[in-house]
Parts: structure tokens; C-alpha cells; sequence
């Protein structure tokens, strides 16, 4: 309703405007009146230009610093933020597990309900996780327990302990 | 060193491949220094397009992705520019201080503007490039597998099927960014998420730029100027996010205006960047294809309606040729590897399922055209382009008939996703129709610019 309200006020507007101009006596109106909406329209874009654009520009240029100087590791996590992820953990886990590896992911973490999990792939990339133990190289336990993954101490080979619940280990 | 400069040649080859299709397409026959540098934004996309298509399909054949692929099919795509600078003219200095002399106060208020939005195109490259990437669905959909291109010359299969090591990944969406950006990380010789960024942003710039060349041939300096500084400055949040959206955007409204053009003029040239521009949009997301689709189909409708048999059975031709190239080796690799999207095209042509689903219509409807009207991308030219379709409907009807009708059809299109969407409604809308609705404000300024005030003699008829 608000869209046809919006184009039957600008139908009118640049009707009067046109009438205004007194060249609806003169000529078709549909031409004269199409290029006054035209010229609405481009006075519309310059103003949008000169109020959003500049101040745009400079709040890209006011954080530019700072995200200029940011350390990698926060570079590399920083999609994980909002759930939050456990850099500290997922960068000793990138640093152990070789990139041309599987992995299988085992995470009790409550964020992996709403999208931790999802992080977790993305950052560890280009390692291909799978759906199950038996088809991947490596275990990633993510604050959860070797009985979640429904492995026995067995299954592993030389297990890390990273922290309590964050575990990685080659599978046999 | 090479983090820096190489991403810089890779987006610099693109550049020139561009200009090499245009040559081809017949575009850009005569370029002179000026004329290239005002084309220079269209050509950027048209080898966008056209590179990242062609390795999409070489991919998808089992060819592995290097550097020396891309720089083998960006030169190949460059060499027909050759043909055209060999000519004396295009050697030939501009001349700007003559130029600007002979300006009067439009042409000085509009060299200004364009001064200006160059100067936003700059701080925009200079600063997004270093934006960490933490917009969700830009690592999880795009980056994520230009990642995996980077690292590995072959598509990973379990990757795009498995639903349950990689949830809500969108598999089915095509390649174009994820490639862009993987051969921009390839280029700089490591994968800089944070670059990700200065991907939409060119693309973006690239866009602004095509569509003022593109409406100069149209519409008057104040118009063309004007119209794209504000898409300039509208669109810009949404271009730094590492999304998609404005990319599809502009190449489905960029192939609209230069079908329109045809429509309008007949030349075959501009019936051929239609075809690059809609490639482009289909092979960048799913709304792109639709509305690669829906542009064809109108345009043969449009011809075929005056008996224009050649013109119907040319744009049938262009059709089937953007499907045949853009769509179909990605779809072809989906169907051998059993990968799936969300959306069903069974069921979202299934009388029962959607009949069962019908509550969903008019909430989706009610999603979109509030954000028309309160989306600060939107504002009021969506409005304006339906006023001057409207009122241009008796004196252009060939014309402003298409323009509508597409406009119409993509947003029933887009009513159509949310209907048949196994997603639940609420949530589907939340995090996608700030963004889908794009394509419909691009198709409403691209209708304003070449429907709205006519560069030199009013036009009367279609």
C-alpha cells in the first residue's frame, strides 16, 4: 500500500509539475512528464549522494586503522565472534591437523546448535569434514567427550589434549 | 609484494579481457582513450563474466584451476582488443582541459559529480579490502568455497553434498564470486578473507560505472549522473558485505537496459551484452537465472507480439546460448554428483504443495514491497521507476510493456522462493529481503534512465 501510495504521489507531483511549466498545452504530456520524473529521480540520487555517501566514506576511513592493525589471529576469527568461538583452540587445531586431511567433528558447545559448528568447518578450510568417524583422518573433539563421539580411547592415535573437552587425535 | 600487486593484475586482466569481449560483441568497435575509460566499468564486468564462466566450465570437465588457466583464458579473452587499439585514434591523448573548457554548467555540475564518485570508489578500495570477514553468510556461502578453490584445482564433491558436515551452505548457488575470489587469493598467492570484500566493492564500482555509460546513450548528463550517484551512494553498505546480492543485482539490471536498448535500436551488439550481463547474473546466484529467464522470455514476447520474427527467434537464440554456456556445465556437475538446493522445483510447481502453502503469498508480498518503501537502498526511485513506465506506456509502449512486465515477473519470482521455500517464512524473510529486492530497485533505475528524459529530440514513439 505504501509503494502505491509512493507512485501515485510522484504521478502527481510530476503532473503539477508540468503543469506548472505549462507544457502539458504544448506538447504530449507523457514525454515532458516521464522527464521531469527523470529529474527527480536525478536530483534524488545527488542528494542521496551528498548525504549518505560522504558520511559513508568517512566511517570506512575512521576504521580503517584499526582494522589495519589488527592481528591475524583476530582477522582469522573474526566471523566466530558473535557465537563465540574458541580461536585459542581452533588455532592450535589448524596448526596440528594437516590441510589436505579429513576431520571428523564431534561439538557438544551449544553454540553448534545456531552456527558454531558451521564456523568451525569454515575456519578450519580447506580440510574436508565428514559425516562420519570411520571416513575421516583426524577427530575433533570441540568442548565435548570422547563417549559423544562414540569412540572408544582405542579408535585414537597420539591424542592432543588441548584443554579440557577440546581434544584432536589421528583415527585409526 | 605479491599479496598486493597480484590481485591488482588479476582484477587489471579481467579489465582487458572485458574490453576484448566488447570489441567482440561489437560494442566497443572504435575505442579511443575516452571511450574506453567510460566503458571501462561495463568492460570490467563483461570479463568477469565471461572469464569466470569459462572457468567454471573447465572446472566442471575436470580441468584444474591454476593461476596459468586463469591468465591463459584472460589473455585469450583480451587479444580481440588488440584488433581495435591497432587503429591510430586509440593512441591518441584524450584531450580533458579542452573538454572541460567547452563544458557548460550541466556538463560542469555532472564532470563533478563523477569526480566525486570516483573519489568514493577509491576510499571505498582503499579501506574495505582491510575489513575482517565476519558477515555470516558471506564466509559460509561465498569465501568458504573460494577457499576451497584456492587450496584445491578441483571441486570438492563432499563439500556441496554433505547436509550435515556442512548445513545451510546453499551448495546448489553457482560459482562466479566463489571463483572471482579464489583466483583473486591464487593471484596474491595466499587467501585473504579480508579481500573478499574488495571483490563486491569492484564489482559494485564496476556496476555504477556500466550503468552510466549505459544510460548516457540514453538519457541526459543530469539524469545518468544523478541516478547513478544515488545507486551509488544507496547500494554502497550493501556492496561491502561480501554478498552477492548487489553483484546479481546489477548484471540482471545492466542485461535488462542493454535488451532494452536492442529492443529500442535493434543492434545486435547490444542483444550480445545482454547475453554477457545475464550469463553473468545466472552463473553469480538463482534470482540471477530467474531473472536471466524472465528478461529472454519478455523480450521474445515483445518481439514476437509486432511480428518481429527475426528479432523473437535472436533473442531466443541469445537465451539458449547464456543457458547452454552460464548454466548448464554447473548444473550438469550438480545433477552427476546428486547435489540439491533448498528450493524444489518439483514442488514449486506441484498445484497440491502449493496450494497447501498459500498462506505463505501474501505475507511475502507484504515483506517485499515494504522494503521497497522503507529499504534506504530503495527510497523513492522504485516509485519513480513505475510512474515513468507508466506514464511512457502510450508513447513507448514496446519499451515500458518490458520493463514493467519484467518487474512484475521478478517479483513474482521472488514471491515464489518464499512460497514454495521449505524454510520457515519468518526467518526466511528476516535474513533475505533486504537484499533480494535489489534486483527489482535495479530494474527501477535502470527503467528511469532509459525511459525518463531522452538525450536529444523527445522520442514519440517506440
Amino acid at each position: 500500500m505504501a509503494l502505491l501510495v509512493q507512485v501515485l504521489g510522484v504521478l502527481a507531483a510530476g503532473a503539477v509539475i508540468v503543469v506548472l511549466l505549462r507544457e502539458a498545452a504544448q506538447r504530449p504530456i507523457a514525454a515532458p512528464l516521464a522527464a521531469g520524473l527523470a529529474a527527480l529521480a536525478a536530483v534524488w540520487g545527488m542528494s542521496a549522494f551528498g548525504s549518505d555517501a560522504w558520511s559513508f566514506a568517512r566511517g570506512l576511513v575512521d576504521v580503517r586503522g584499526d582494522n589495519a592493525s589488527l592481528p591475524p589471529e583476530a582477522i582469522r576469527g573474526a566471523g566466530g565472534t558473535k557465537f563465540p568461538a574458541r580461536e585459542d583452540i581452533l588455532k592450535i587445531v589448524d596448526d596440528r591437523i594437516p590441510k589436505q586431511d579429513s576431520v571428523f567433528l564431534v561439538c557438544r558447545d551449544p553454540a553448534c546448535g545456531g552456527g558454531l559448528n558451521v564456523w568451525i568447518t569454515f575456519r578450519l578450510a580447506p580440510r574436508i569434514f565428514t559425516e562420519a568417524p570411520r571416513a575421516a583422518d583426524w577427530l575433533l573433539l570441540y568442548n565435548a567427550s570422547l563417549a559423544d563421539a562414540r569412540l572408544r580411547r582405542s579408535d585414537l592415535v597420539d591424542p592432543v589434549v588441548i584443554a579440557d573437552r577440546y581434544e584432536i587425535a589421528r583415527l585409526r | 609484494m605479491r599479496a598486493a600487486l597480484g590481485p591488482a593484475l588479476a582484477h587489471l586482466l579481467l579489465l582487458a579481457a572485458g574490453f576484448g569481449v566488447l570489441w567482440v560483441a561489437g560494442v566497443l568497435r572504435e575505442p579511443t582513450p575516452r571511450r574506453m575509460l567510460a566503458a571501462a566499468g561495463l568492460a570490467y564486468l563483461a570479463g568477469v563474466a565471461v572469464v569466470m564462466v569459462v572457468l567454471i566450465a573447465l572446472v566442471v570437465i575436470g580441468v584444474p584451476l591454476s593461476l596459468g588457466l586463469f591468465v591463459a583464458v584472460g589473455v585469450l579473452a583480451a587479444l580481440p582488443a588488440l584488433a581495435g587499439l591497432r587503429r591510430r585514434a586509440a593512441w591518441e591523448p584524450p584531450r580533458v582541459r579542452e573538454g572541460l573548457r567547452g563544458l557548460d554548467l550541466e556538463g560542469r555540475v555532472v564532470a563533478g559529480l563523477v569526480m566525486a564518485m570516483v573519489l568514493f570508489g577509491l576510499v571505498g578500495l582503499w579501506t574495505v579490502g582491510v575489513l575482517p570477514l565476519n558477515e555470516f553468510d558471506a564466509w559460509q556461502l561465498w569465501t568458504r568455497k573460494a577457499v576451497m578453490l584456492f587450496y584445491e584445482p578441483h571441486l570438492q564433491e563432499q563439500l556441496f553434498t554433505s547436509r550435515v558436515a556442512y548445513p545451510n551452505m546453499q551448495p546448489d548457488y553457482p560459482l562466479l564470486l566463489p571463483m572471482l575470489e579464489a583466483v583473486q587469493f591464487r593471484a596474491g598467492g595466499r587467501p585473504d578473507t579480508q579481500e573478499a570484500h574488495a571483490t563486491t566493492w569492484i564489482l559494485f564500482a564496476a556496476a555504477v560505472w556500466a550503468l552510466a555509460y549505459l544510460a548516457s546513450r540514453t538519457s541526459r548528463p543530469f539524469v545518468w549522473a544523478g541516478v547513478s550517484a544515488g545507486v551509488a551512494a544507496l547500494l554502497a553498505p550493501q556492496a561491502i558485505s561480501g554478498y552477492a546480492d548487489v553483484t546479481v543485482a546489477a548484471f540482471v539490471g545492466l542485461g535488462t537496459l542493454a535488451t532494452g536498448l536492442w529492443l529500442e535500436g535493434g543492434r545486435r551488439s547490444d542483444l550480445a551484452l545482454a547475453a554477457i550481463m545475464l550469463g553473468g547474473a545466472a552463473a553469480t546466484k538463482n534470482e540471477g537465472l530467474v531473472g536471466a529467464a524472465i528478461v529472454f522470455a519478455v523480450a521474445i514476447v515483445a518481439a514476437a507480439v509486432e511480428r518481429r520474427r527475426a528479432d523473437a527467434l535472436a533473442a531466443a537464440a541469445a537465451g539458449v546460448l547464456t543457458l547452454l554456456v552460464a548454466v548448464v556445465p554447473w548444473r550438469l556437475w550438480m545433477s552427476a554428483h546428486d547435489v540439491t538446493g533448498t528450493l524444489s522445483l518439483s514442488d514449486g510447481l506441484s498445484p497440491a504443495y502449493l496450494v497447501d502453502r498459500f498462506d505463505r503469498v501474501w505475507p511475502s508480498v507484504e515483506a517485499l514491497t515494504s522494503q521497497l518503501v522503507a529499504l534506504p537502498a530503495a527510497r523513492i526511485i522504485v516509485a519513480l521507476g513505475i510512474a515513468i513506465a507508466i506514464v511512457r506506456l502510450r508513447s513507448l509502449p514496446r519499451l515500458a510493456g518490458f520493463y514493467l512486465a519484467v518487474a512484475v515477473l521478478y517479483f513474482v519470482s521472488l514471491v515464489w522462493a518464499y512460497w514454495i521455500s521449505p524454510l520457515g517464512l519468518q526467518f526466511h524473510i528476516a535474513t533475505s529481503v533486504s537484499r533480494v529486492v535489489l534486483g527489482l530497485v535495479f530494474l527501477a533505475v535502470v527503467a528511469t534512465v532509459h525511459l525518463g528524459e531522452r538525450r536529444g529530440a523527445t522520442v514519440t514513439g517506440s
